[in-house]
């Protein structure tokens, strides 16, 4: 949404918004940005999930 | 056989004690026992019908394997104590079952039924297997995994949906024994797999382990408990489970899918002292709708129903945001954030640090895949709706689930917010055994958005997007089929990634 634009746009307008924001060197760049997020996330998550082998041969016994 | 009729209110922990041949008052302190007193007044029990001389086909293996080449004399028959809705006195109930209808008849013994509880003959350990009816439902509980148990009493045909339960004996079976028992009673329903005892699976765990002895049993590790998980031709999924977003998001997935979740804690007791390692069965969960500024459905989970062993059939197991504290090696503290369980009136915490999801061998798409897959996706949407604060309405979260095709299409079938014609190409459209669903809700209505369905029986570099289904078409064209023409994205998923793959698919379908 640009400054100024004080009409709510139609749901083509705001289809095309979103369309010509991505082509954009700002949406590229916000896209990039989300991209590595997302990445770290990912990894992050996957380190968390591996068992170790002191879990495995933990007694489970009450 | 004989049987006997009490009502709730009547001191029924009399004859429990003259069966068990134990005090009264040992009896009123087995806190099981006190657990199915709570338990049943709260799903509205009104009577009680104790079956004498039953054969448990479960604990006759166990006797059969382990107690009869004791010296002592154990007794082979237990008592089965069926759970009734409706007031019932001995005459109502002989009549029905000589067919001599007066006030009771067989059908509204049948619509009264919420299950039964087996004692076991032995001193000590004896609730033997129960099946008792669930908590009344309401929108914040559920309990996937529960299965129809069919029942004879006497010649009546009773049915009841729960999952079976037992306490440990100690000595053919610990903890995790119970739970695994409990949890091959829901898999073996769903996959088809025989229904082993607690003294067969014990054996199983421990058929390659070397270390000490298999009986009598004083607990099983994880390995073992994978070990007899791949003894009935399933396929452990194991994962570490200290991340709760983690835990919830797994048990979550796994048990929509009514595929019951093993977790494997430990517990810690009021002065946050180490207890030891303990396992309980997942079967239901507790959500905490108000929830709504999150990015999976999974973090609304504000309590498991568990299978314990030590504490009885749903169990609460509550995110209470408590934590139990440690000392580091620097003379500080470390708070590490920990479970409300049942066990022991309630004092004891859990810290989880394992979970393990019996999987059939054709479920190869562990939810982890999914779950990146849609990390990446719901980033890219994200980044959208913060470019410009008209998308505010199209925030959501994400709500990921194993299913099969015939749950899936049955739920669809109901779905009349759906188009006609949509319905029916979704339904005659062929789809695999398996599937993950994932689909986007929007935070402020909770409506469905967009819904993504992946084969969850392909391989990870395979084309695994099966379908897609709109609910909000400004959705789908604002947001999948816009980034399908991004440069960038185009960029980035070109990669040869299976995950970078698959979210090109998704967007590109």
């Amino acid at each position: 949404m640009t400054k100024g634009n004080k009409k709510e746009p139609k749901e083509k307008e705001l289809k095309d918004l979103v369309f010509q924001w991505l082509q954009s060197v700002s949406g590229q760049t916000s896209i990039k940005h989300s991209d590595s997020q997302s990445k770290a996330t990912i990894d992050e998550f996957a380190q968390k999930r591996i068992i170790d082998l002191d879990m495995l041969k933990t007694p489970i016994s009450l | 056989m004989k049987f006997e009729v009490y009502s709730i209110s009547d001191n029924y922990f009399k004859p429990i004690s003259k069966f068990l041949q134990i005090s009264e008052e040992k009896v009123k302190q087995k806190s099981h026992l006190r657990y199915f007193d709570g338990y049943l007044h709260r799903i509205e029990a009104q009577s009680l019908i104790f079956e004498y001389g039953y054969v448990d086909k479960d604990y006759l293996e166990d006797y059969a394997g382990y107690y009869v080449r004791s010296f002592r004399d154990y007794e082979r028959k237990c008592l089965r104590i069926h759970v009734f809705s409706l007031e019932l006195t001995s005459s109502d109930f002989e009549s029905v079952l000589v067919n001599d209808h007066k006030k009771i008849t067989e059908e509204m013994l049948k619509k009264a039924y919420l299950g039964f509880i087996v004692l076991k003959p032995l001193p000590s350990t004896y609730i033997g297997k129960t099946c008792l009816s669930v908590y009344p439902c309401e929108q914040s509980r559920f309990f996937p995994v529960t299965r129809k148990y069919s029942v004879s009493l006497f010649g009546i045909d009773l049915e009841v949906n729960s999952l079976a339960y037992q306490e440990q004996d100690s000595t053919v079976a610990a903890c995790a024994t119970s739970a695994l028992w409990s949890a091959f009673h829901a898999t073996g329903s769903l996959f088809q797999h025989e229904i082993f005892s607690p003294y067969e699976i014990t054996k199983s765990a421990t058929a390659y382990s070397f270390e000490t002895r298999s009986f009598p049993n004083k607990g099983l590790t994880i390995e073992q408990m994978a070990h007899a998980v791949r003894n009935v031709q399933l396929e452990p999924y194991v994962v570490n489970a200290t991340d709760f977003r983690i835990l919830k998001s797994t048990a979550y997935a796994y048990t929509s899918g009514k595929i019951p979740v093993i977790l494997a804690i430990r517990l810690y007791d009021e002065q946050h002292k180490l207890i030891g390692g303990h396992a309980v069965t997942i079967s239901g969960f507790g959500l905490d709708g108000s929830k709504k500024n999150i990015i999976f459905k999974s973090e609304q989970i504000s309590k498991f129903y568990t299978h314990d062993d030590q504490v009885g059939p749903f169990a609460k197991m509550e995110f209470d945001g408590k934590t139990v504290d440690f000392d580091d090696d620097n003379g500080g503290k470390i708070h590490q954030p920990s479970i409300h369980t049942s066990f022991s009136d309630g004092k004891h915490r859990a810290i989880p640090f394992a979970l393990i999801a019996p999987v059939y061998h054709k479920i190869r798409i562990p939810y982890d895949f999914i779950e990146k897959v849609i990390l990446r996706v719901s980033n890219y949407f994200n980044t959208i709706i913060g470019s410009n604060p008209q998308l505010k309405a199209f925030e959501h979260f994400w709500d990921i689930r194993l299913t099969s095709v015939n749950d899936y299409k049955r739920e669809l079938t109901g779905l009349s917010i759906l188009p006609l014609k949509q319905r029916r190409d979704l339904l005659t459209f062929s789809m695999p055994r398996f599937i993950w669903v994932a689909s986007a809700i929007s935070r402020d209505k909770s409506e469905k958005l967009i819904e993504y369905i992946f084969d969850a029986t392909d391989i990870e570099q395979g084309d695994i997007v099966v379908n897609k289904v709109v609910f909000n078409e400004l959705f789908y064209e604002i947001f999948p089929r816009n980034l399908s023409k991004s440069p960038i994205v185009k960029q980035f998923l070109s990669s040869v990634f299976s995950e970078e793959y698959v979210v090109h698919a998704l967007l590109n379908l």
